[in-house]
């Protein structure tokens, strides 16, 4: 054999050689790129430090949780294949997977879940340890079990054990770090599908198919390796030039899309448009301890007052639905007859039930007064897409039966501290929980002053929001969310305003079969044709 | 000269101490905090105390900033409190990309203004005048978020000449494809300005006496206007050209976010927006010292522009 053809054979030999474990488990970052773009760059990494939605679409790629959330929202196996919890609630036993590793190689054990819970509840300043505040310790009697004992029972221990804040850490990885733990490659370790390969902040963040993840949650058809190779995300800020990029094939998916391009996007149909539920509610919420808002006759009458149809219409461009209730149907516990108790837009109603309150007119259009007083409202908002359009059509509506609003727009964090100081008669916000727990946080009267804004102080709504945490009868806990929601409907402490949909577009090379909650979670089963 | 400059850096000292002060306290005094912002707006009253503690938002407002000004001192500018990253690591990542706008910005600004003034003085009130002034007024009548779109829209979605978005460096051929729609939008604003005024000290300056005296000798036209007259007509646009660069540094705010540059004007909008103290106060330095920096190179280059000009 002539020298040239023995070196060609060589080093096809050593090339085989070397690309062998590659094609046997599949390379990091083999496969199709797929390019996320978004508005928001993540903020830290590190998911016990931050709340921002664009950290937590990251986290669940390079992390796992001891439980993970269906596309129904219940709770399902995640890094635990299986738990128990004891008759008086209080004490849970984690059985976690074998052959689980971190992105850096080393074995999960049930000191890494410690670590991570400790270290959560007791890190200073974590916006989200307050989820778990009822963890009294954590014991591991083995490798493979943790043991949570509770000081009081918690009914969503396990949904809050799925969310992104609870993503299991390698101890080693966060001690050798320190404070810069969360901040780049080399400074995050998980267990997820994914690991963190460059991230240039508000440029792009990137991060490759981890081969050996075999331990994907059960509500993925793949549960073994990611079929995308490599995933970027990329930082675009303003809406025209992030719907573009998807349009010209620069990104594969976009997933806040502004409401007024969605008819045309979904006409042209180059492009996959999905609408999807996130189970989210917008709503004008009363502060009670305001006079006359104290008045439940003023305050059903403001509700029957605003027309939801011509707020989903002017405002959310016919993407929501009508809220009639405190929480988003999907959401366990969620009332079904919840429209048949509520108040739907009716003028004459609401201008004869002030009428009759002793809220006169002086004259048609004016003011409505009782006792010399105006019946003058101060209306807090804080400006997004669809509020810039609510709040003139809410103020319009109210206008028209004799209730006057003054507007006041507000930046966030501002926004945030006036209701914190009660500076409001009314506010308009958008929630979105995936449990009826938002119950227990806007109602309860030991959350006052905030989240609970509304100064709603009710023994029967303590008595019943207690239960609902507490008990370890499901049947039990039902029944009280549903009596927890007629309440709250019927003392109409809230104007429940629109379930807003979700709308998102995608190239049409993107396998995309369902969205969930948590918009492509895990990605496991996505893929690039 | 290096007196002279040493001075003037001397005198920037208590320049950016006031920047200091009054950013800190339109950040403190303006409703609102980071607390809120990080707590999101589910978390109890005792989380965002908590928070606040941590960060030492509970202490005095003075105790805060002696402690902001003792830092400084000692070169710390903090960690982000969102991020949790260095501070001055972050901006010096980001500074590159806002200089290289600006500059590639100045340079545009100086390639397209100079000449169109100068030959619209020289040709006064003909077509190329009047297209000239017409020019400069549309481009000061748009903003410069509605330029960027437009030539966002045309050039990089429907021609697809240039890039949609990002940055690259650029010792690369893809980094000037990257920052060339960018250092258009971000000049558009500022070439009207130095193109009128190129204009008008043109035109001044080709009235006097020793322009006619060297066509009276003979010189050629080329040198009349580029060695007798351009030269003395050169230091208000050199003065203007200074100042703008600190214009076209702030502008990059809007440009940055258009077309998603990686640049300190856009970290600082979002710092601001999610209120994180330590980035706004280190960023707004930073720009400041850029800004006194660049006041110091002008008046440098006066001296080298105008032999008449001596410091120190």
């Amino acid at each position: 054999m002539r020298p040239i053809g023995r070196w060609l054979i060589s080093v096809g030999v050593a090339l085989v050689l070397v690309a062998m474990p590659a094609l046997v488990l599949g390379a990091p970052g083999a496969g199709p790129t797929f390019t996320f773009a978004r508005g928001q760059e993540s903020e830290t990494l590190d998911p016990e430090r931050t709340t921002a939605v664009s950290s937590a679409e990251v986290d669940y790629l390079l992390y796992d949780t001891l439980t993970s959330q269906d596309y129904d929202n219940t709770v399902k196996p995640g890094l635990a294949e299986k738990w128990t919890i004891s008759p008086d609630g209080k004490t849970y036993t984690f059985t976690l997977k074998q052959g689980v590793r971190f992105a850096s190689g080393k074995p999960l054990t049930s000191a890494d879940v410690k670590f991570t819970l400790d270290r959560w509840r007791a890190l200073k300043g974590s916006p989200s340890a307050f989820n778990i505040s009822p963890i009294e310790s954590v014991d591991t009697p083995n490798p493979q079990t943790v043991v949570l004992h509770l000081k009081e029972p918690l009914s969503t221990l396990l949904v809050n054990l799925a969310g992104y804040a609870a993503s299991i850490l390698n101890a080693d990885a966060v001690n050798k770090a320190g404070e810069d733990y969360g901040t780049g490659a080399g400074k995050v370790d998980g267990t997820g599908p994914f690991i963190l390969r460059e991230w240039v902040r508000n440029d792009r963040l990137v991060v490759a198919r981890n081969p050996n993840y075999n331990w994907g949650p059960p509500i993925y058809q793949n549960r073994g390796p990611a079929h995308l190779g490599t995933v970027v995300f990329k930082v675009i800020t303003e809406d025209t030039p992030r719907l573009a990029a998807v349009q010209v094939g620069d990104a594969q998916f976009d997933p806040s899309v502004p409401g007024q391009a969605v008819d045309r996007l979904a006409r042209e149909g180059k492009l996959q448009v999905i609408r999807y539920s996130d189970l989210n509610t917008a709503f004008i919420g009363f502060k009670l301890g305001h006079k006359p808002l104290d008045d439940l006759k003023v305050r059903q009458a403001i509700n029957y007052g605003v027309n939801r149809q011509e707020v989903i219409q002017g405002a959310y461009y016919g993407l929501a639905e009508e809220a009639f209730g405190p929480l988003a149907p999907g959401t366990p516990g969620w009332l079904t007859g919840v429209k048949n108790i509520a108040y739907h837009y009716n003028p004459s109603t609401a201008k004869r039930m002030l009428d009759e309150d002793g809220w006169t007119q002086p004259r048609p259009g004016a003011t409505r007064q009782k006792n010399g007083q105006p019946l003058s409202l101060l209306f807090l908002w804080t400006p997004g897409a669809a509020f810039d359009s609510v709040v003139p059509l809410v103020q319009a509506e109210l206008g028209g039966i004799g209730v006057k609003v003054r507007t006041q727009q507000m930046e966030w964090t501002a926004f945030l501290a006036a209701l914190r100081a009660g500076q409001h008669d009314m506010f308009l916000i958008n929630v979105r929980y995936v449990t009826p727990d938002v119950l227990y946080f806007y109602f309860k009267s030991t959350q006052r002053p905030a989240p609970n804004r509304f100064d709603w102080a009710d023994p029967e709504t303590d008595r019943l929001l207690d239960t609902s945490r507490s008990s370890t009868s499901e049947t039990e806990r039902m029944a009280a969310y549903q009596k927890l929601q007629q309440i709250i409907v019927s003392n109409a402490v809230w104007i429940p305003l629109v379930h807003e949909k979700r709308v998102v577009v995608a190239s049409k090379r993107l396998v995309v079969t369902k969205m969930h909650a948590n918009v492509l979670y895990k990605m496991l089963d996505l893929d690039l044709k | 000269m290096a007196s002279y400059i040493a001075g003037r850096l001397v005198q920037a000292a208590p320049v950016l101490l006031g920047v200091s002060v009054l950013v800190f306290l339109i950040l403190h005094l303006t409703p609102g905090n980071p607390a809120l912002a990080m707590a999101g707006p589910d978390a109890p009253p005792s989380v965002v105390r908590d928070i606040e503690r941590t960060l030492g938002l509970d202490q005095p407002l003075y105790v805060q900033y002696g402690r902001y000004v003792a830092r400084m001192a000692r070169g710390d500018f903090g960690r982000s409190i969102r991020s949790r990253e260095p501070v001055l690591g972050r901006l010096l990542d980001t500074l590159p990309v806002t200089l290289g706008l600006a500059t590639v910005g100045v340079v545009w600004t100086t390639l397209v203004s100079v000449p169109m003034g100068i030959l619209a003085a020289y040709r006064r009130n003909s077509l190329l005048d009047l297209s000239t002034i017409f020019a400069v007024l549309a481009g000061n009548a748009m903003p410069v978020f509605a330029i960027g779109l437009i030539l966002l829209w045309v050039f990089a979605i429907q021609l697809r000449w240039f890039p949609l978005t990002g940055y690259e460096s650029l010792r690369s051929l893809e980094g000037w494809r990257h920052i060339a729609l960018p250092a258009i939008t971000v000049s558009s604003g500022v070439i009207p300005l130095l193109t009128r005024l190129t204009r008008s000290s043109m035109l001044e300056v080709l009235h006097q006496d020793y322009v006619r005296s060297a066509r009276a000798k003979g010189v050629r036209e080329t040198a009349v206007i580029v060695r007798h007259a351009f030269r003395n007509a050169l230091l208000p646009v050199i003065t203007i050209i200074g100042l703008q660069f600190g214009g076209l540094l702030t502008g990059a705010f809007i440009t940055e976010t258009i077309f998603s540059l990686p640049g300190m004007g856009r970290l600082v909008v979002q710092a601001i927006l999610g209120r994180d103290f330590p980035i706004v106060q280190g960023g707004v330095l930073l720009f400041a010292v850029t800004f006194v920096v660049t006041n110091i190179l002008v008046d440098v280059g006066y001296a080298a522009a105008d032999p008449r000009i001596r410091y120190g």
